[in-house]
């Protein structure tokens, strides 16, 4: 038997306004099979309740329908062979038809729990329907018993009578509400979102148990939800809706591989549906695995001032429930941060005490400058901290949607006059310019939602905390909200977001921040955060599918990191499309490995007494070395196995031998390269300087290509030998020879210059301007002399970006006479940290080789100035 | 929040929280409310009498705030209601003395327009005898409220068979009220987050906040009225024929026979 046909209905709520509506539902046709789990998912006011509603018979035999029944309602909702909804003719006029409620065969769960609740202890609320159905005592206390065990409350049955359902946190009266209806045993079984306010672990034990259930009593199921993971692992079948009406229907695995389709529907996709091209639904990757260097980038904010100092806050409500245990958490300025863990772990308190509610029992909380602990200070928290409730109607307070916004404003004390220009900004920003003088209660949940933000950002707060901003919402206006944060976090408010969605702290928190029990269990990036399997299992929280899958490419050796959202991924397979044949490294990736290589030699070798670093190609890599050990003096060695137009000489030529090194005794020399190719050149180096010094010689590099005849002592990361390793500050000369070389590839080595946010790209960017405005100039250096040890970044990039090889380093005058300055054609460009009377000697001196031009990049200021 | 039974320190009641292991809590509230209506009776009994029994009423606050103390109750007392019981006794105690000249050894005497007003010993007396007696049985009444449990009530409803939609309404009402108190305070403390503390926060804007609390408020109680109507049909409310009655037992235990017994014998005294 069919448990539900729905044939050519209509429905129309009544409405007194004498306004026109539209129907709810247009023209709905559906059949679902005894046993099966229907899904149903669509953005929000598609009809999807109320589609619910009408299985159930609470539409339309709840409503009162004044008059013209037949222009509400037409065709007909039958369950189980029974006709629940229709319409009769009677006579010369339509009444409604049908059974109504199909209690106890048909049980409806619905979104709110709190407004489900019609008993004042968890014992009776699970009798009650069971007490409606007449059972005897003894199989109403076994079902009552086996209810609670289903849905993971068993623990407490033997004090189920005194605990009253406010005491219970908000996912356990989901879980006791789904058990009263459980133990009713019903037939069919119809949830509207039941697990919104469940953690992710939660969610899924809940549904697995519903899914359990069905299989063994042949339960039919449908559920309305938007979270594609549950509908993924559950359903046999989706319908999604869209304007009243069911626009797609069918197997999960069909629909979701279709996201284009989908996301005009405002639907959440499976992480994998954006990597369609990629993974299959079950996670299968379609490319072939090999390992990869992939390092995401992600974005570090620059350090700024402290605006949340809590120290060992507590928190204990009048009856005794310690909510926050010792808490102890510091937030700077502009930071953008998830609040995360299970249900009643303290999120919810803990943003009180921050926004100024909840005064902390014990500990000391500074907010914003402002001390929490003082009743008198703490009524100024507002000022500085708005806070969007989960629920938007508890936030409404006026009659039109200005008014709402005018409302904290006039707490402020300021005049209505010179509000409205603040007021307009506002609501355009939100898209509810055109609302402006609705009443709100009349807006959708959407709207409302946004209203709410808007209403809390009028009042410019520093901090604005947001209690589940998507819990419940459609695609689009999760999306919606979540951008609007974003920009918010960009024009520089701090924003706390309490949340259970694991993708939304992936996609838009670089910190996450783990409750459990009243205290911080976790403090730090998300990607740490899904690598701790115990905090996630203890905190119930779940890992978000693009971890998942990474993650199992971690451990298979695939990957260096895991990736945590699918804009990553779509980062990796973008790296892997312009990869093949070349190993690009970032600053911050060679930074990464310089320092690695360093902590090495340090361990083993101790501090250096002096570092040689072969010219050109050493000078990045001693730059990165001397950021740790500014006071070791740095001697430039000028050899070169290659030609400037990279053919291979026949032996290395050493160009100058740096002579202060004979007189080191103590401690080794440290000789540094970016890549240790053939290994010719790092050799000759090394025996040069051997034969010269007494001290022991150590080598190092980043770079090892397998072919080397020599490896080094130390070195980061070897190659293989037919990459052409890629590195940033060699743009220049890299596209000029990919574009003699290898001119097919010359587009995509071209991309990999694009994108770097690290201090040091901003660097790159700034000594490239430097370099054009040279250019203008007319300069033509033909020669860089660079201040040591300073200089050395930079003038490598200018080396590049003005296409000129002949580079010198020099720490005094004295060093001067060894530079190959004889019979220079051209000018010379000094670069220096700044002016000063050395400076001014040293291009004193250089003027005997040539006309000298001095540059003096700042650093912190965008724009350097020339002189020469 | 855990609801652990080891844990559990307090328990939700009709007013604010109790301590869970005190003996008022402990009590069946059919008794606790036998207990209020016994002496009551007494000390209207007493009150009734031209010179009312002092030490009875006396005894009877004493008892109540006693049970308020060892109940963890008497905090809610002093924060929410003392201030206002107490103005209103004082005010009543001067109604009483103004209205009431009896007795012929004056205290205190005062002509005002012609009128005379004096306050004797025995006026003092007598008066002091009433309002105690009204104390009495305010803090009683109060000490009922705050230990009971509105399961213990609708638990007490059922076992004297009262019938099942009736109980059932009292649960609904109440369950509401429990709902709209917690939307209360969201709303409340959403009023706060917009700043309504800030500036002068007198009497005046005082009202208006609490006036501003209509437009959410309303709006949550007719979402929430057509919830619950919904909720009661999904369970089958309209379809109920044979309801069973499954009331888990809160049995009479001795100190509930003991308190019945102490009521009995304390409307008693007056009458001796």
């Amino acid at each position: 038997m069919d448990a539900v046909v729905i044939k050519d209905f209509f429905w129309k709520y009544p409405n007194f306004t004498g306004i026109k509506t539209d129907y709810v539902l247009k023209g709905i046709n559906l059949t679902i099979k005894e046993g099966e789990f229907l899904g149903i998912t669509g953005r929000s006011g598609s009809g999807k309740t109320t589609l619910c509603f009408s299985i159930s018979g609470l539409v339309p035999h709840q409503l009162r329908i004044p008059e013209h029944v037949e222009e509400h309602i037409s065709g007909k909702v039958e369950v189980f062979g029974q006709l629940v909804s229709g319409v009769k003719k009677v006579d010369d006029h339509y009444e409604v038809d049908g059974v109504g409620s199909m209690a106890p065969s048909v049980g409806f769960v619905m979104q709110d729990p709190e407004s489900q609740f019609l008993s004042m202890s968890m014992l009776h609320e699970v009798s009650l329907g069971l007490q409606m159905m007449g059972l005897d005592k003894a199989e109403i206390n076994k079902r009552i018993t086996e209810a609670l065990d289903m849905v993971g409350l068993g623990q407490y049955r033997d004090v189920a009578e005194r605990i009253h359902p406010a005491e219970l946190s908000g996912g356990q009266k989901q879980r006791l509400i789904i058990a009263s209806f459980l133990a009713m045993k019903p037939k069919l079984l119809i949830l509207d979102e039941p697990t919104s306010d469940l953690d992710p672990a939660g969610k899924l034990e809940v549904m697995k148990t519903i899914a359990d259930l069905r299989k063994k009593s042949n339960m039919t199921i449908i559920l309305v939800e938007h979270n594609p993971d549950v509908m993924l692992k559950f359903a046999d079948r989706i319908a999604v809706m869209y304007g009243g009406r069911i626009v797609q229907l069918g197997k999960p695995l069909e629909l979701y591989s279709r996201p284009d389709i989908l996301r005009e529907y405002n639907v959440y996709l499976p992480d994998v549906s954006e990597l369609s091209e990629y993974f299959s639904l079950d996670e299968k990757p379609k490319f072939q695995l090999e390992k990869s260097s992939f390092v995401p980038e992600r974005k570090t904010r620059p350090k700024t001032s402290r605006i949340i100092d809590v120290k060992g806050v507590s928190y204990s409500y009048p009856d005794g429930t310690k909510a926050l245990d010792n808490i102890t958490i510091e937030v700077e300025k502009g930071e953008m941060i998830a609040i995360v863990g299970q249900n009643g772990s303290g999120k919810s308190t803990l943003s009180k005490v921050l926004s100024g509610i909840a005064a902390p029992s014990s500990g000391s909380a500074d907010i914003a400058g402002i001390s929490a602990n003082s009743k008198s200070e703490r009524r100024k928290i507002p000022l500085h901290v708005g806070y969007v409730f989960q629920n938007p109607d508890h936030q409404i307070f006026t009659r039109s949607v200005k008014n709402e916004l005018y409302y904290g404003l006039k707490n402020i004390g300021i005049k209505r006059d010179e509000a409205e220009e603040s007021i307009n900004s506002v609501l355009a920003g939100v898209g509810l310019a055109d609302k402006a003088d609705e009443d709100p209660i009349f807006l959708g949940r959407g709207q409302k939602r946004r209203l709410a933000v808007a209403s809390s950002i009028i009042m410019k707060p520093e901090i604005l905390i947001v209690d589940e901003p998507t819990t419940g919402q459609d695609y689009k206006m999760s999306k919606e909200i979540m951008e609007l944060l974003t920009e918010l976090n960009i024009e520089g408010t701090t924003i706390l977001i309490i949340t259970h969605d694991m993708r939304l702290v992936a996609e838009y928190c670089r910190r996450v921040v783990v409750m459990s029990k009243g205290t911080i269990v976790f403090d730090g990036t998300p990607e740490k955060l899904f690598m701790e399997d115990d905090i996630l299992e203890l905190s119930s929280l779940s890992e978000p599918q693009s971890v998942r899958i990474s993650k199992e490419l971690v451990r298979q050796g695939f990957l260096r990191k895991p990736l945590i959202s699918a804009r990553e991924w779509l980062q990796f397979f973008n790296f892997m499309r312009l990869k093949s044949g070349f190993e690009f490294s970032t600053y911050n990736e060679m930074d990464s490995m310089a320092q690695t290589l360093i902590d090495t030699i340090l361990d083993k070798k101790g501090k250096p007494a002096s570092l040689v670093y072969i010219e050109r190609g050493g000078m990045v890599p001693a730059y990165m070395v001397l950021k740790r050990f500014p006071d070791i003096r740095a001697h430039r060695i000028r050899a070169s196995y290659y030609s400037d137009v990279g053919t291979a000489s026949k032996d290395v030529e050493i160009y100058n031998f740096p002579k202060e090194l004979s007189s080191i005794e103590k401690g080794y020399i440290l000789l540094i390269d970016e890549i240790v190719d053939t290994g010719k050149t790092m050799l000759r180096i090394r025996d040069e300087l051997k034969s010269h010094v007494d001290a022991e010689i150590v080598t190092a590099s980043i770079f090892l290509k397998r072919q080397s005849s020599y490896v080094p002592d130390f070195y980061s990361k070897l190659v293989e030998s037919d990459l052409w390793v890629v590195l940033p500050y060699e743009r220049n000369e890299t596209i000029h020879s990919i574009g003699i070389k290898r001119p097919e590839d010359l587009n995509r080595v071209s991309a990999l210059f694009t994108g770097d946010a690290s201090n040091y790209g901003k660097i790159d960017d700034h000594a490239r301007k430097i370099a054009d405005r040279i250019r203008e100039k007319s300069w033509d250096p033909k020669i860089i002399v660079y201040k040591l040890p300073e200089s050395l970044l930079f003038a490598r990039i200018l080396s590049d970006a003005l296409r000129v090889n002949n580079v010198a380093g020099i720490s005094d005058r004295e060093e001067i006479s060894d530079l190959p300055l004889a019979n220079l054609e051209g000018s010379i460009l000094l670069v220096s940290p700044g002016m000063s009377p050395e400076i001014e000697a040293i291009k004193s001196d250089l003027s005997s080789y040539g006309r000298v031009q001095i540059i003096t990049p700042n650093f912190e200021v965008p724009d350097a100035y020339l002189s020469g | 929040m855990t609801n652990n039974r080891e844990e559990k320190r307090y328990v939700k009641t009709i007013l604010f929280t109790a301590r869970a292991d005190s003996f008022y809590v402990r009590l069946n509230p059919l008794v606790k409310f036998a207990f209020l209506l016994l002496i009551s009776v007494g000390v209207v009994f007493s009150m009734d009498r031209p010179v009312p029994d002092l030490y009875y009423n006396l005894s009877a606050l004493a008892f109540a705030c006693v049970f308020l103390v060892e109940s963890g109750t008497i905090k809610y007392l002093v924060r929410s209601y003392l201030f206002m019981l107490l103005v209103a006794l004082f005010i009543m105690m001067l109604w009483w003395l103004v209205f009431n000249q009896v007795g012929s050894n004056p205290i205190f005497a005062v002509s005002l327009g012609g009128l005379h007003f004096q306050v004797t010993t025995l006026s003092l007396y007598v008066g002091a005898g009433k309002v105690s007696g009204y104390a009495a049985m305010a803090f009683l009444t109060l000490l009922t409220m705050m230990t009971t449990r509105d399961a213990d009530i609708i638990s007490a409803l059922r076992k004297i068979k009262v019938p099942f939609k009736a109980v059932f309404f009292v649960s609904i009402v109440s369950r509401s009220l429990n709902i709209l108190s917690d939307d209360l305070e969201t709303i409340r403390q959403a009023q706060i987050a917009r700043g309504s503390r800030l500036g002068k926060f007198g009497f005046l804007n005082r009202i208006r906040e609490f006036v501003m609390l209509a437009v959410p408020l309303t709006a949550s109680i007719i979402r929430r009225s057509v919830e619950v109507g919904g909720a009661m049909e999904a369970r089958g409310f309209s379809k109920v024929r044979n309801f069973t009655g499954y009331v888990d037992e809160k049995a009479f235990r001795w100190y509930d026979g003991a308190m019945l017994a102490l009521g009995a014998a304390m409307v008693m005294v007056p009458l001796l």
